[in-house]
């Protein structure tokens, strides 16, 4: 199992939009993938409960990932997030 | 022996324009019936809800395929939704209790919206929307009701209603068409019908009942008619029918040969639009501009919605491509939609929407009100105020107005100070108050689609009572006669932008009333300037007049084909 630890950086935090690339990365993946924010855990693989994480700018995350192909699914959702999802 | 097949031919209401010959394919579930019962088979419960899940899945991916932008968007997090792993496990554990699969998905949903509707409430608003199309979706499927996606070319859906997801699904094929029993030609599903371009005619009454399954059918989305089982002879009439009627238009569009043509600029025809692609269209039909800008598609797009500057570049582009013709913005509607059971307003369409929300929510109004003006130095942009009742919201909408005009002067940032600002008239209310409203407004602009429903008091998406729901009811004429009566001696224009401007029919009665300008589906402004050729406005006027007077809308609907006949003879074969 590895974590880590980013920042959201897109002004609109996870809306709908982040939330479903999000997901689509992690679903490639057949590690199981967490998203942690203050200390409530979610399934990474669904789009309803990073939702009601309301993630917004600035809301400091852990990403875990936990499987065989943990390290690259660790690294390509952690640079989403850094990115900025592709948005401003 | 071959049994005689009966030919029966059904009159409804025209939704969206062509003509398909082909199959009956039937789609009619009468209501959905949630089963709330405690079930026996777990096993079966949760396998019904596998496979809805797997069909849905692979209808929306087919679908995926034809779109892009926003649509695409909201189509890829449907899929994402639908197969959402937390929401599988909530499902199983409902199912293990004893829940259907119907209920034990309501339940597992209603879990993750109340939580949702605590972070955003604007955008969740929009996403609630989708979200429970989707869901009506998930319950028909597993109820049983069949997928649309492998539909054949010349198939006519036949159903007792449809949902906007199963318009987008059957809109991968040609050649196909969309007969429904019940349902107006104002509710969400047939908008999207006519924005693809799928011939539809609805309130069709008892077509479900006599429909089987192959039969073979004809639809006129002009004229509203339907043929069940029709003999050689129509079936030869109707497949010369799209020629007819294009020849008919090129007649129209071209005017009488006698020159009667003068009366074309005594009506202005402008254009509505949800997006820049549409303005674009109406700059192609040359259209006067934008009459309506719908900015809830817009919403569609959070980053768009949220980032003020790049909504004003929107605003400003529009305003480029219509100037020096004039664009309407109508601040945001957020308007009643059907939800689910637990998650509703009690009534929707009389409840916090138009101007109302946006006085709830200043805030957002004061943001599209700094978008706006940001936009608007060529001059040419107007700010529509939606669903107004009363004077009071005018005058705080125009505080909130002037607010926003401080900070721009004060962050030195320019815009037109005199920018218009007109109101919706859309309940008896503000129609009635006219002469009220003329000293603290620009303009009028009557969405004739409301005001119908709220003077005749018919819910306009109500399956039932679309044979009530009709504009040219004269209640409602006498409404927008009153309006324009009140408005005129004070210099004030006005304007008509709901489905009947559209509609040859209403547009000629419109003109007769003397509303100013009309704003229409992208596609109908040349045909409208092609009517307007051939009449004369005393003539036009006389016969609005005695519209007023008659004592039911078959009566104005009647009279009015029986004046188009004698006066723009082409036009008649699209009311026969």
């Amino acid at each position: 199992m590895i974590e880590k630890e980013v920042i959201v950086k897109n002004t609109l935090g996870i809306h709908a939009r982040p939330a479903t690339q999000f997901v689509k990365i992690a679903s490639k993946y057949n590690c199981d993938v967490y998203v942690i924010k203050d200390g409530v855990e979610v399934n990474g693989k669904s789009i309803m409960s990073l939702l009601i994480l309301t993630a917004t700018k600035g809301s400091k995350l852990t990403i875990r990932c936990s499987g065989e192909d943990e390290e690259k699914a660790l690294k390509e959702l952690v640079d989403l997030v850094e990115e900025g999802f592709g948005e401003d | 022996m071959r049994t005689k097949i009966k030919t029966k031919i059904f009159q409804g209401i025209p939704a969206s324009k062509g003509v398909v010959i082909g199959k009956v394919k039937k789609f009619d579930l009468k209501i959905l019936k949630i089963s709330d019962q405690e079930v026996k088979n777990k096993r079966e419960e949760l396998e019904k809800f596998e496979r809805a899940k797997r069909e849905i899945t692979r209808e929306l991916e087919l679908v995926l395929e034809h779109f892009r932008g926003s649509y695409r968007r909201i189509i890829e997090s449907e899929i994402l939704i639908i197969n959402d792993p937390v929401i599988e496990d909530y499902v199983k554990n409902y199912i293990e209790k004893g829940y259907s699969a119907q209920m034990a998905f309501i339940e597992s949903m209603k879990t993750f919206l109340a939580k949702l509707e605590q972070s955003d409430s604007l955008v969740f608003k929009q996403r609630a929307r989708e979200i429970n199309h989707l869901i009506r979706k998930v319950l028909e499927v597993i109820h049983g009701k069949p997928s649309l996606i492998d539909a054949e070319q010349g198939t006519v859906i036949v159903s007792d209603d449809i949902s906007p997801i199963d318009v987008f699904s059957i809109s991968r094929q040609t050649d196909i068409g969309i007969v429904i029993e019940h349902g107006g030609p104002t509710s969400h599903s047939i908008i999207v019908a006519k924005n693809l371009k799928i011939p539809t005619v609805c309130a069709v009454k008892d077509i479900t009942e006599f429909a089987k399954d192959g039969d073979e059918i004809i639809l006129d989305g002009w004229s509203g008619k339907v043929i069940l089982n029709p003999d050689e002879e129509s079936k030869r009439e109707y497949q010369r029918k799209p020629l007819l009627y294009t020849e008919a238009l090129d007649k129209i569009i071209k005017g009488p040969k006698t020159g009667k043509g003068k009366e074309r600029k005594r009506v202005s025809v402008m254009g509505n639009a949800a997006s820049l692609d549409e303005v674009e269209e109406i700059v192609r039909n040359k259209g006067f501009g934008v009459g309506l800008f719908r900015t809830e598609l817009l919403m569609w797009d959070p980053t768009v919605w949220y980032n003020e500057d790049k909504l004003a570049e929107i605003f400003e582009r529009g305003s480029k491509m219509v100037f020096p013709d004039p664009l309407i913005i109508r601040l945001i509607d957020i308007a009643g939609e059907p939800t689910i059971p637990g998650f509703e307003e009690k009534n929707p369409f009389l409840g916090l929407r138009g101007i109302r929300f946006l006085l709830f929510e200043k805030e957002i109004m004061k943001k599209m009100m700094r978008s706006i003006l940001k936009a608007s130095n060529l001059g040419n942009i107007r700010i529509l105020l939606p669903l107004v009742s009363t004077l009071k919201e005018v005058e705080e909408t125009r505080n909130v107005l002037e607010k926003a005009k401080k900070e721009l002067t004060r962050e030195d940032i320019p815009f037109d100070n005199y920018i218009n600002v007109g109101i919706m008239v859309e309940t008896p209310a503000s129609a009635l108050m006219v002469k009220e409203f003329t000293p603290i407004v620009d303009f009028f602009s009557i969405g004739t689609n409301d005001l119908t429903q709220y003077t005749l008091a018919v819910d306009r998406t109500h399956p039932l009572l679309a044979p009530l729901y009709s504009e040219f009811h004269p209640s409602v004429l006498n409404l927008v006669n009153h309006v324009v009566k009140g408005a005129h001696p004070y210099r004030k224009k006005v304007a008509v932008c709901g489905e009947m401007a559209s509609d040859p029919l209403g547009a000629i009665i419109l003109m007769g009333l003397g509303v100013d300008e009309l704003s229409v589906h992208p596609d109908a402004i040349p045909l409208l300037y092609g009517v307007f050729q051939w009449l004369e406005y005393k003539k036009v006027k006389e016969f609005a007049r005695k519209t007023l007077e008659m004592p039911d809308s078959k009566t104005v609907k009647e009279k009015t084909i029986e004046f188009i006949r004698k006066n723009i003879p082409p036009l008649g074969i699209f009311y026969e």
